[in-house]
C-alpha cells in the first residue's frame, strides 16, 4: 500500500513507456556505436595478436646475425647447453616461378631449414631433402602450385663475402635453383612462419639450408617459446659455445714465417672484431693486404701488385709513414732504388663499384729479397676470384683489369710467387688508405710463441656475440606489442561514426526535453505537494537511470552485431583499410563493458544536466524570458545576397581564369554559398510580411508568426541537416587522387615515372656508363632513363598498409645529390636544423658518432612509427654497434611511404654487406614510360624486379585513406538518417509549445486536419531546405573533382540523400499521426 | 495565523502585478480573492504557498517569516502546512486515486503507525467527499468533478492549516462546482482549516466568510 519511491518510478515508467522506449532506443544506438567501435578495435588487435602467434609457431626468442652468417650447427650446440629447442634457419627474400609456365611472384620469403625447424615446431615425419621444397598454402594458391610441381627459386647469393666488398668476384650476385614441391604446409605445420611484423599472409618456401649457400650458412636462430631463460642468459650461453669456425673464422699456421694467423670468410675484419681479438690474444697484430693497380717510377710501370700493411711488432723492418719496402723483383722491374719516390694507384675500397681510383706517393726505404717473411704468398687474402687462378689475366677481381698491361714477366711472378706482396708498408698508413666499411684488416697474425690450439682455445667462448653482429630479441613480445599498439580501430570507428554519435546526442537531448516537457504539470504538482527538489530530482533521475541501463544493455548486444557487420565489411568491401581478410569478430568483456560504461555515463550525464536545468526553470516559476531578436531583416538579406554572389563569382572565376580549377577556391565558394543560403533561410523566416499576406495564405502566416518569434527553431534544424550533408558529400567526393601536382617534382612521385624493387640487389651504379652497359641499358630508349637508386635494409613495412606499430622500418640508403639538384619531393615537417630550401642535404650530415639523419613520410611517422620529427630510431649496425637515426622531417605523402631514407654514404658505413641497390626510381621522358617499364622488367627479370608506375604506388597508399573516407561517408549517412528522425521530435515539441494557439484555431473553426497539415508542411520545408543547402554548397565546393573524376560514388551519395528525405518524411508522418483531436480539444477546454 | 505585509511582485513583461498587498488571516478563517483575469490572484496564492518569491514584502506564517525559506524549507512548509488545489486537478495519470491521495506522504519519511493513521484519515475524507468507491481507479477513469474532489482530499491529507485553492471549479460544470464549494466550506469548518480561494465565481466566493477583490495590486474588501 505504501507508495515507495520505487513504485512511483516504476509506475511512471510503465505509463510513459513509449517515451521511455524512444529514449532507450536512442541510447541503444549510441551504445552500439561505442561498443561496436571498441569491439572492432579489439577484434582487429586480437586478430593481429592471434595471427602473430600462429606465424611464430613455437618461436619465442630470435637470435639474428643481421646481414652476416654463421654455421647452422650452432643450434644443436645451443640446445645442448640450454636444453631448449632451437633451430637455425637462413632467411632470405627471393622470387619464385612455376616451372614451365613462367608465372612468377616476387618478394617471397625463402627459409633454409634443418631438421631442428621441425623439432621446434612439433612437426613430425617431415623431411626436406636437397631437391625438395615445401611451400605454404597462400603461395600454393597464388601460383596454383601442387605437390610434385617444380619451381625455380631465385635469390641473392648467400656468401660471407659481401658482393660489393673489394675484389669480390663480379659474377654470381644471383642464385637460382630448381626444387620439387614435396609438401604444402598448413598453418599448423608452421607454413605461415614469419618473423615479419605485418598482417598480410606471407608467401613462404622452405628448402634444405645446405642448398642456399656454398657452405650452408644460417642467419637466424629460432628459440622455443616459454623457456625459462632471459634474452641475456641465452646470449651468455651463446657466447660460451661460440667457436671461431661458427663465425667463419679460420686459424692457420704458416710454415714459412712461423706465424699463426686468423682469417675470416669475409676477407676483411671489422675494426671492432680486430680490437676484440687483440684484447683476447695479446700480441695479435692486424695485417691489411690490398691490390695496387700500378706502381710507377718515372714512366716505368708495374701493374697489379699486392701490398701488405703490417705492424711494427711483427715486422720491425717496415718503416713508418710513407716510407715503404719493396722487393727486389719490383725494384728491378721499374728500376727503383732506395730513396726513390714511387707513385701508387689503387681502387678506393668504399667506391669499388664506381671504379674510383686513388693515388699516393711513397718513398722507397729499402729493397728486400724475396725470401723468409718477405716471400709470403699467404699474405694475399683468399679472394675467391683471384687465389688459385692459373694466370693473372684470368682474375675475377670484381672490376675491369687492364689485361693488356699484364706482361709475360708478371705471369711468371704469379706462377712462382703467387700473391706474394711486392710492397710492404706500415699498418697505420695502410689502414688509412685501405680500411673501409668492410673492415680494417685482412688477417690477424699472431707471434710464433702462441700455438694454433692456444689461439683456438682463447677465442672459444670469449668473443662477444654482439661484436660479430649477433642480436637477440624477444620476437614474440615484440610482435604482440606491435599488435597491441597497432592502428586503433576503436578510436577510428568512433571518429568515423561521429555523425551517428552526434545525431544520438541531439536526439537524446530532444527526447529528454520532450519527455520532461510533457510532464511539466506533474512535476509542478510534486512541487505544490511539498516534495523537496532533491526528491523530485531523484525520482526523475531514477527513471532515467533505468532507461539508460536498459538502453545501454540492449546497446551492447547491438554493438556486438555492429562489430560483426563492420568486421565483415573490413574483410570485404572495406578491405582497403586492413589489407587482409583474416580479421575475426570477437567479443571481449572489457571493450563491451567499456562501451556500456561510456554510453551510460554519457547518457546519464546528459539526462542529469537536462533534468537539473528543467527543475531550475520550474523553480523560477515557469517564467521563461524570451530574447527578442533585434536584427534588421534587410541587413540579413544584404549579407546573404553578398555571400551567395561572392560564392558564385568565385566559382566562375575559378573556371574562367585557371585552367585547372583549384579545389581551395571552390571550397571557399562552397563555404560562402553555404553561409549565404543559411542566412537567406534566416531572412525568409524573420522578414516582415506585407499586410496583404493574411488574406492570401493564412496557413503559412500561422507558421511564420511562430517562427519569426523563435527563428532558431527553424534555422537550427536546417543548419544541422545541411552541415551534416555538406560534410558527408565532401568526404564522399574528395577521395585522394593522384593528380598533376603529385606527379610533379615537388609532388609525391618526385617527378619520377617508375618505382622498381628487386629482391636481388644490383651491384652496379646504373647512372654510370659502365653500370648501364653491364645491364644492357646503353641503347635508346633505355639510355634516357635516369635512376634514383637506393640500398635497402629489410625491416617491417611501416606504410599505412601495415596495421602494426612498427619500430624497425626498412631503411633506404640514397645518395641525396640527385634529390638536392631536383629539389624533389616536399616536406610537411622539418627539423629546425634542416635548411628548408635544401632539406636533402641533411642526409650528408652526422651530428655525432653513430648518429645520422633520416626522413620518412609524415603518415608513416604518425601512424606506423608513432614518432615525431626529432625522435630517434635505433638500429643494430652490422658490426654490432648501435646506429641512431634522428628523424629530421616528414615527407608529404610520397612513394617512399613505408621506408626511412638515409644517406647512402652512412648507410654503407653501417651496413656494408648490403651490396647493391634494390629500390629504384626511374625518370626520363614520360612518353616512354611504357617502354622503360618493358625494358627494365626484361633486363632485371633475374633480379626479381617488381615495377609499377609511381602513380600506381601512390594510389595503393591512397586506397587506405579512401576506404576510411568511404566508411566515414556510409556511417555519416547513417548518422544523418538518424538525425532527421529528430525532426519528428521537433514537430512534437513545436506542437506542445503551440498547443494553445492550435486549440484556439480549432475553436475558431479550423479543422484538425489543417493544423496537422500546417505542422507537417513546416517540417518538410525545413527538411528540404536543409537538403538543398547542404547538397548545393557541397557540390559547389567539390565541383572540380566531380567534373573530372569518374570514380565518384554518385550512387552512394544519391542514396544517402534519398534515404535522408524518405526517413525524414516517414518520421514526420508518424509524429503527425500521434497528434490527435482529443488532445487538442482538452487543451482548448483548459483555456 | 497568516500575515502578508506590503507584498510586491512584478514580471519583466507585465510590469507590476502586486503592489504593496497586505492581508491578515486568522486560524480557520476562509476568504475568497476575486478580480479580473490577470489581476494577480494566482500570483498571490503562489507567493503564499512559496511556489514563487516576492520582490519585496513579508509573509509571516504563525509569526514566522517564511518568504526567506530555503528551497527545502519551503518544500517542507508546503508539505506540512499548505494544501493546494488548482483549476486542473493535477493528479498523476499513472497512480490510482488512492495512490494520488497518499502521494504527499511520500515527500518525507513516515513511521508505519503514522502512515496507517493517515490512510485511515484518507478513507474518512474520501467517504466524506463521496469518492470512496473510486480509490483504485485511475484519474482518466473518473469524472472531472470526482478528480477535483480527489485533489481536494490529497490537499488535505497532511492536515494543513491553510488550503490554497486557485480556481478549483474552473473546469467543472455548475453542479460539480456547487458540490466542491460546499465541501470546501464544510471541511474547513469541520477540521479548522483556513482557506484562501481565488475565483471568478461569485457564487463560490460567497461561500467564504470574507470576499476580497484585487485592485491595482492591492486587496479591497467587498
Ligand atoms: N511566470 C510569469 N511570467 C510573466 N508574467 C506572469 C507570470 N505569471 C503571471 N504573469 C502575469 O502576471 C499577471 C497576473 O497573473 P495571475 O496568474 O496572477 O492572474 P490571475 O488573477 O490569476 O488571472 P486568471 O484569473 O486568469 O487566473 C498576469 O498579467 C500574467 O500575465
Ligand atoms: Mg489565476
Amino acid at each position: 500500500m505504501k507508495l515507495s519511491s520505487r513504485k512511483l518510478v516504476l509506475k511512471s515508467l510503465i505509463h510513459y513507456r513509449k517515451s521511455a522506449f524512444n529514449q532507450a532506443v536512442i541510447i541503444m544506438v549510441l551504445t552500439a556505436v561505442f561498443t561496436g567501435s571498441l569491439l572492432t578495435g579489439y577484434s582487429v588487435r586480437q586478430s593481429l595478436r592471434d595471427s602473430a602467434g600462429k606465424r611464430l609457431g613455437n618461436t619465442g626468442l630470435l637470435i639474428s646475425s643481421g646481414l652476416r652468417y654463421f654455421r647452422p650447427e650452432l643450434d644443436s650446440k645451443l640446445t645442448a647447453v640450454t636444453g631448449i629447442k632451437t633451430a637455425s634457419v637462413l632467411e632470405t627474400e627471393g622470387s619464385v616461378e612455376k616451372f614451365g609456365n613462367g608465372n612468377r611472384i616476387e618478394n617471397i620469403k625463402i627459409y633454409g631449414i634443418r631438421h631442428t625447424f621441425f623439432t621446434l615446431n612439433n612437426v613430425q615425419g617431415k623431411f626436406i631433402d636437397n631437391v625438395d621444397a615445401a611451400i605454404n598454402e597462400h603461395l600454393a594458391r597464388r601460383l596454383n602450385l601442387s605437390i610434385g610441381d617444380e619451381i625455380i627459386v631465385t635469390h641473392r647469393q648467400i656468401s660471407d663475402l659481401p658482393s660489393s666488398s673489394p675484389f669480390a668476384p663480379s659474377a654470381g650476385n644471383i642464385a637460382s635453383h630448381v626444387f620439387k614441391i614435396k609438401y604444402i604446409f598448413t598453418e599448423e605445420e608452421a607454413g605461415n612462419f614469419s618473423l615479419e611484423i605485418k598482417q598480410t599472409s606471407p608467401d613462404n618456401i622452405f628448402v634444405n639450408i645446405s642448398e642456399l649457400s656454398r657452405n650452408g650458412k644460417a642467419n637466424r636462430i629460432l628459440i622455443e617459446k616459454d623457456n625459462s631463460f632471459s634474452t641475456d642468459e641465452i646470449f651468455e650461453k651463446l657466447k660460451s659455445i661460440l667457436v671461431p669456425a661458427d663465425l667463419g673464422l679460420k686459424v692457420r699456421h704458416s710454415e714459412r714465417t712461423g706465424f699463426n694467423e686468423i682469417l675470416t670468410g669475409r676477407i676483411f675484419f671489422d675494426s671492432t672484431l680486430v680490437k676484440e681479438i687483440k684484447s683476447i690474444i695479446p700480441g695479435a697484430s692486424p695485417v691489411i693486404t690490398y691490390l695496387v693497380n700500378s706502381t710507377e717510377k718515372e714512366g716505368r710501370l708495374n701493374p697489379y701488385s699486392f701490398a701488405s700493411a703490417v705492424e711494427h711488432s711483427l715486422y720491425p723492418e717496415v718503416p713508418e709513414g710513407n716510407k715503404i719496402l719493396i722487393n727486389e723483383w719490383l725494384a728491378s722491374d721499374i728500376g727503383a732504388k732506395k730513396g726513390d719516390t714511387l707513385s701508387l694507384t689503387w681502387y678506393d675500397p668504399d667506391r669499388i663499384s664506381d671504379f674510383e681510383e686513388n693515388q699516393g706517393k711513397f718513398i722507397v726505404h729499402d729493397i728486400v729479397k724475396i725470401a723468409g717473411k718477405w716471400n709470403d704468398p699467404e699474405l694475399m687474402p683468399e679472394f675467391p676470384g683471384i687465389s688459385g687462378r692459373q694466370s693473372c689475366s684470368r682474375w675475377d677481381a670484381g672490376m675491369p683489369l687492364k689485361t693488356e698491361l699484364i706482361r709475360k714477366k708478371d705471369e711468371e711472378y704469379w706462377n712462382i710467387y703467387k700473391g706474394t706482396p711486392k710492397i710492404f708498408l706500415n699498418y697505420e698508413t695502410g689502414k688509412k688508405i685501405w680500411a673501409s666499411n668492410f673492415g680494417s684488416a685482412t688477417a690477424i697474425r699472431v707471434p710464433p710463441d702462441i700455438s694454433r690450439d692456444e689461439i683456438l682455445n682463447a677465442l672459444t667462448g670469449s668473443i662477444e656475440p654482439v661484436k660479430c653482429g649477433f642480436a637477440i630479441r624477444n620476437i614474440r613480445n615484440d610482435m604482440i606489442n606491435a599488435a597491441n599498439q597497432s592502428v586503433d580501430f576503436s578510436g577510428l570507428f568512433i571518429g568515423l561514426g561521429f555523425f551517428i554519435i552526434a545525431s544520438c546526442f541531439i536526439l537524446l537531448i530532444m527526447a529528454v526535453n520532450s519527455f520532461l516537457d510533457s510532464r511539466r504539470s506533474q512535476i509542478f504538482s510534486f512541487f505544490a505537494l511539498g516534495f523537496s527538489n532533491r526528491k523530485i530530482k531523484k525520482l526523475l533521475l531514477a527513471e532515467n537511470l533505468i532507461i539508460s541501463v536498459a538502453g545501454c544493455l540492449a546497446g551492447v548486444f547491438a554493438g556486438i552485431f555492429f562489430n560483426e557487420i563492420v568486421v565483415r565489411a573490413l574483410n570485404g568491401v572495406w578491405r582497403g583499410a586492413v589489407q587482409t581478410d583474416t580479421i575475426k569478430a570477437v567479443t571481449g568483456l572489457v571493450p563491451s563493458f567499456a562501451g556500456f560504461l561510456a554510453a551510460f555515463l554519457t547518457s546519464i550525464t546528459l539526462q542529469f544536466i537536462r533534468v537539473r536545468k528543467f527543475l531550475k526553470e520550474m523553480q523560477m516559476g515557469e517564467s521563461r524570458e524570451f530574447k527578442v531578436i533585434n536584427v534588421k531583416p534587410e541587413l540579413i538579406r544584404i549579407i546573404s545576397t553578398l555571400f551567395i554572389t561572392a560564392g558564385i563569382i568565385l566559382l566562375l572565376a575559378d573556371y574562367a581564369i585557371l585552367k585547372e580549377p583549384l579545389l581551395s577556391v571552390s571550397y571557399s565558394a562552397g563555404g560562402l554559398l553555404f553561409a549565404g543560403l543559411i542566412l537567406l533561410w534566416f531572412f525568409l523566416i524573420i522578414r516582415k510580411e506585407a499586410p496583404l499576406h493574411k488574406t492570401v495564405n493564412s496557413e503559412l502566416a500561422v507558421s511564420r508568426s511562430y517562427y519569426s518569434f523563435y527563428p532558431a527553431r527553424a534555422v537550427m534544424p536546417v543548419l544541422l541537416i545541411s552541415a551534416g550533408l555538406f560534410a558527408v558529400i565532401i568526404t564522399g567526393v574528395n577521395r585522394l587522387k593522384v593528380n598533376e601536382s603529385s606527379l610533379s617534382q615537388r609532388g609525391g612521385t618526385g617527378g619520377f615515372l617508375l618505382w622498381a624493387e628487386t629482391t636481388v640487389p644490383v651491384k652496379e651504379n646504373l647512372n654510370t656508363k659502365e653500370g648501364k652497359k653491364a645491364h644492357g641499358l646503353s641503347y635508346f630508349p633505355a639510355e634516357t632513363i635516369f635512376f634514383l637508386q637506393a640500398k635497402r635494409l629489410q625491416g617491417d613495412d611501416a606504410s599505412c598498409l601495415n596495421l602494426h606499430h612498427v619500430t624497425s622500418p626498412p631503411l633506404l640508403g640514397i645518395d641525396p645529390s640527385t634529390l638536392r639538384e631536383r629539389k624533389a619531393f616536399s616536406f610537411s615537417t622539418l627539423l629546425k636544423e634542416a635548411n628548408p630550401s635544401d632539406p636533402w642535404e641533411m642526409l650528408n650530415r652526422t651530428p655525432g658518432e653513430n648518429i645520422i639523419y633520416g626522413y620518412a613520410d609524415q603518415t608513416v611517422l604518425q601512424w606506423g612509427l608513432k614518432m615525431r620529427v626529432g625522435d630517434t630510431l635505433i638500429y643494430n649496425a652490422e658490426n654490432g654497434e648501435k646506429l641512431y637515426i634522428i628523424i629530421a622531417g616528414g615527407l608529404k605523402s610520397s612513394v617512399f611511404q613505408g621506408y626511412v631514407i638515409t644517406g647512402e654514404e652512412f648507410f654503407s658505413r653501417f651496413f656494408p654487406s648490403v651490396s647493391g641497390y634494390s629500390v629504384f626510381l626511374a625518370g626520363g621522358n614520360p612518353e616512354l614510360t611504357g617502354d622503360y617499364r618493358k625494358i627494365l622488367s626484361a633486363r632485371f627479370n633475374s633480379y626479381g624486379i617488381n615495377i609499377m608506375s609511381t602513380r600506381e604506388r601512390l594510389e595503393k597508399f591512397f586506397e587506405v585513406t579512401n576506404t576510411y573516407l568511404s566508411v566515414f561517408m556510409v556511417l555519416g549517412g547513417l548518422g544523418m538518417i538518424l538525425g532527421v528522425i529528430g525532426l519528428a521530435f521537433v514537430l512534437r515539441q513545436n506542437y506542445n509549445f503551440r498547443r494553445r494557439e492550435f486549440a484556439l484555431m480549432l475553436a475558431t473553426g479550423f479543422m484538425v486536419k489543417k493544423i496537422r497539415k500546417i505542422l507537417l508542411k513546416e517540417q518538410i520545408i525545413i527538411l528540404v531546405a536543409g537538403v538543398i543547402t547542404g547538397t548545393l554548397s557541397a557540390l559547389t565546393a567539390t565541383l572540380p573533382s566531380v567534373e573530372k573524376s569518374t570514380d565518384i560514388p554518385l550512387v552512394s551519395i544519391l542514396t544517402i540523400i534519398m534515404a535522408i528525405i524518405i526517413t525524414g518524411m516517414t518520421a514526420l508522418l508518424f509524429a503527425i499521426r500521434s497528434i490527435d483531436k482529443d488532445y487538442l480539444i482538452s487543451a482548448l477546454r483548459k483555456e | 495565523m497568516l500575515r502578508v505585509l506590503e507584498l510586491r511582485k512584478s514580471y519583466p513583461q507585465r510590469g507590476i502585478v502586486l503592489n504593496g498587498l497586505s492581508l491578515e488571516l486568522k486560524e480557520s478563517e476562509t476568504i475568497a480573492v476575486t478580480g479580473p483575469s490577470g489581476s494577480g490572484k494566482t500570483t498571490l496564492l503562489n507567493l503564499v504557498g512559496l511556489l514563487d518569491r516576492p520582490d519585496s514584502g513579508e509573509i509571516l506564517f504563525r509569526e514566522k517569516l517564511v518568504n526567506n525559506y530555503t528551497v527545502d524549507e519551503a518544500a517542507d512548509y508546503r508539505n506540512r502546512q499548505i494544501g493546494f488545489i488548482f483549476q486542473d486537478h493535477l493528479l498523476l495519470p499513472y497512480l490510482t486515486v488512492m495512490e494520488n491521495i497518499l502521494l504527499p506522504l511520500s515527500a518525507r519519511q513516515l513511521e508505519d503507525d503514522e502512515y496507517r493513521v493517515k490512510v485511515g484519515y484518507a478513507r474518512e475524507l474520501m467517504e466524506r467527499t463521496g469518492i470512496m468507491n473510486l480509490s483504485s481507479k485511475y484519474p482518466w477513469q473518473v469524472s472531472g468533478g470526482e478528480a477535483q474532489r480527489a485533489a481536494l482530499v490529497r490537499a488535505l491529507i497532511n492536515k494543513p492549516s491553510l488550503l490554497l485553492a486557485d480556481e478549483p471549479t474552473g473546469s467543472l460544470d455548475a453542479a460539480n462546482a456547487e458540490i466542491l464549494g460546499n465541501l470546501l466550506k464544510e471541511i474547513s469548518s469541520q477540521y479548522g482549516t483556513a482557506v484562501i480561494l481565488a475565483t471568478h465565481s461569485m457564487t463560490l466566493a460567497k461561500k467564504m466568510s470574507i470576499i476580497y477583490k484585487i485592485e491595482n495590486g492591492k486587496l479591497v474588501k467587498i
